[in-house]
């Protein structure tokens, strides 16, 4: 009973969404708890102690002193231990997959082949679903982006600390604690069934809008707090000179161009990772999409497909290991991009 | 008659105004759209849909497997990764040089950065076949003779054991983040103060730093608590998802959460 194969009027229908409605009331209620707790933190300021039951210096001391230190190096060094197992798991077993599948991983796609009597599996490459992430991020990257950084402009020069500015603040707060499966549900029901004469149904657009609201509080934010990070002097220096409000953001612009750059590349890379939102709007699609109103592959959305039913078909765990193996590869190469890209714009700003 | 400058700066005020109110709608589109369309069953089953089990067949459309596995997976996964976050927090915070800080941040935000579909494959394939061949025949012929809550079953799609670690290294960057936060933003005065009386840097960390930076550890728990309650992928790709749901009777059985629920295509 997947909600995607579901039409609005069955009754598990409005099941489903009631248990999203409990989900989503989870998180807010999560979120409004931390804002409460990280208030009473900054509005005190105090310093609560407890009080020593034994002598500071001695035996006892001393060994409870060594015993967590120890364990205390433990977990770290454990920490890094699963780190490694996982990346090292996922990137042997990826390559070797992507070796024995060969270079048709990156011209063909993917379909599945009857390879003798009884027995189906996967074959071809995985290009579409490439194709299918990278255009499903640059859409909703450049959705996003826009309405992003004028938000951002509106808080740090617009908003006077009243009721508009707290709404959006909360609102983002909230946006980013939303489930990201919550987004799924909602894009299906009101880009896939309710718009779907716009977005044409499950289509590249739909899930570009989906991930375009789910990643507008991630850049907002980041580039908020770096708005905030421009030195008065800069901001006094155009005002003296004659200069608007619009000149004030064209120069803060500039001045922050080197976190700008990284926080859209964080967003596209947070928009390639996510897979919950597009299993219900952009859908899984074997073929490269021509248009914007055709449904896209993704590769995160492969890789849980595959996975599925990874004992009945062939070839199922080769394919989720490349898939697997090219996300994360596009991922760490797009953050060492981006954070090299953060350098080489730094040369441009007024320290 | 109105100059290009004027007319530019009233151009990006109203731009500026359209984005926020896009912003607040949008978050009031899904508030809408959810309740809007849940609305039929909450009229209809009301609290039954708390206490009832989910069966369309014989029409039953209760949630409470679902609620029961959630929070028994998430409140597992919290109960791995919140002290051991916290020991590495610590750690980093008090004992560590700074090189081997920025080790392990570096770790941890790599951590933070593997899609979660990629935590869902690797318990998939590598931490699943290693309970059912190794850890859970250990835990259910030891433990298992004392309560039937570690009895083991194999399962090749998971269960609530693999879900809960999986989701523990998944909330773990998020704690050791905010726990780092708090910690290293107590007020060294006090920090001295406690060392200079002859405390040991233990006995600072148990006296002054962990009472003083709890509200945060507690904002980070929670904040930990709603990434991993909703967190959908990896979990229904390692919590062996049944049709119709069957409360989780012990740490080796199948469990099916809410997300679950909702992107999961029975069989």
């Amino acid at each position: 009973m997947n909600i995607g194969s579901l039409t609005p009027g069955f009754f598990e229908w409005s099941a489903l969404f009631a248990a999203a409605l409990i989900l989503l009331i989870l998180s807010i209620l999560s979120i409004l708890l931390v804002r409460i707790l990280s208030k009473t933190i900054s509005s005190k300021g105090k310093v609560r102690a407890f009080k020593l039951l034994y002598k500071p210096s001695g035996k006892l001391a001393e060994l409870e002193e060594k015993a967590f230190l120890a364990l205390m190096t433990l977990t770290s060094l454990t920490i890094i231990g699963v780190l490694a197992c996982i990346l090292g798991a996922i990137i042997t077993r990826g390559a070797i997959a992507t070796m024995n599948i060969g270079p048709k991983l990156f011209y063909e796609c993917i379909r599945f082949e009857v390879l003798s009597a009884g027995r189906a599996g996967f074959g071809g490459g995985l290009i579409n679903d490439i194709v299918g992430s990278l255009t499903l991020s640059a859409l909703a990257t450049s959705i996003a982006t826009p309405v992003a950084v004028l938000s951002a402009i509106y808080k740090v020069e617009y908003a006077r600390r009243n009721l508009l500015l707290r709404a959006v603040r909360i609102v983002e707060d909230s946006l980013s604690t939303i489930p990201s499966v919550i987004f799924g549900i909602f894009g299906f029901s009101l880009f896939v069934i309710t718009l779907r004469a716009i977005t044409g149904g499950v289509s590249l657009l739909s899930g570009g809008l989906v991930l375009a609201i789910l990643i507008l509080p991630y850049i907002s934010r980041s580039i908020e707090e770096a708005l905030r990070t421009v030195p008065s002097g800069v901001k006094e220096a155009v005002l003296s000179l004659g200069g608007g409000k619009i000149h004030l953001v064209e120069v803060e612009l500039r001045q922050i161009a080197p976190t700008l750059v990284s926080s859209i590349l964080n967003g596209f890379l947070r928009t390639l990772t996510e897979s919950a939102p597009l299993i219900f709007t952009a859908g899984p699609s074997n073929f490269i999409p021509r248009r914007v109103w055709d449904p896209a592959g993704n590769l995160a959305v492969r890789i849980f497909l595959l996975s599925f039913e990874y004992r009945i078909y062939d070839h199922s765990i080769d394919y989720a290991y490349a898939a697997s193996f090219i996300l994360i590869v596009l991922v760490i190469s797009l953050s060492a991009f981006s954070r090299a890209l953060y350098w080489y714009f730094r040369r441009y700003t007024i320290p | 008659m109105i100059d290009i400058a004027t007319l530019k700066s009233r151009l990006l005020d109203l731009a500026i105004y359209l984005s926020v109110l896009a912003l607040i709608s949008s978050i009031s589109l899904i508030f809408y759209e959810v309740l809007h369309q849940s609305l039929e069953a909450l009229r209809e089953l009301g609290f039954r849909l708390m206490v009832e089990e989910w069966n369309p067949s014989l029409g039953k459309y209760g949630l409470a497997p679902s609620l029961v596995a959630s929070f028994t997976i998430t409140s597992l996964a919290l109960l791995l990764s919140v002290p051991t976050s916290l020991l590495v927090s610590l750690y980093l915070v008090f004992y560590s040089s700074s090189r081997v800080r920025a080790t392990v941040r570096i770790a941890v935000e790599l951590l933070a950065g593997i899609p979660s579909v990629i935590y869902g494959a690797w318990g998939l394939f590598v931490l699943v076949p290693w309970i059912n061949d190794y850890f859970g025949p250990l835990v259910g012929s030891s433990l298992g003779k004392l309560s039937p809550l570690f009895r083991h079953c194999e399962s090749y799609t998971g269960n609530v054991f693999s879900a809960s670690t999986v989701l523990a290294i998944m909330v773990f960057p998020i704690l050791v983040f905010t726990q780092l936060e708090f910690l290293s933003s107590v007020p060294s005065d006090y920090i001295e103060a406690a060392l200079s009386v002859g405390a040991t840097k233990w006995q600072v960390i148990k006296t002054v730093a962990l009472p003083t930076a709890t509200p945060g550890i507690l904002a980070g728990i929670i904040l930990g608590f709603g990434r991993a309650i909703g967190e959908t992928m990896a979990v229904s790709m390692v919590s062996g998802p049944t049709n119709p749901p069957t409360y989780p009777y012990s740490l080796f059985s199948s469990a099916t959460t809410i997300t679950t629920l909702d992107t999961h295509e029975h069989r």
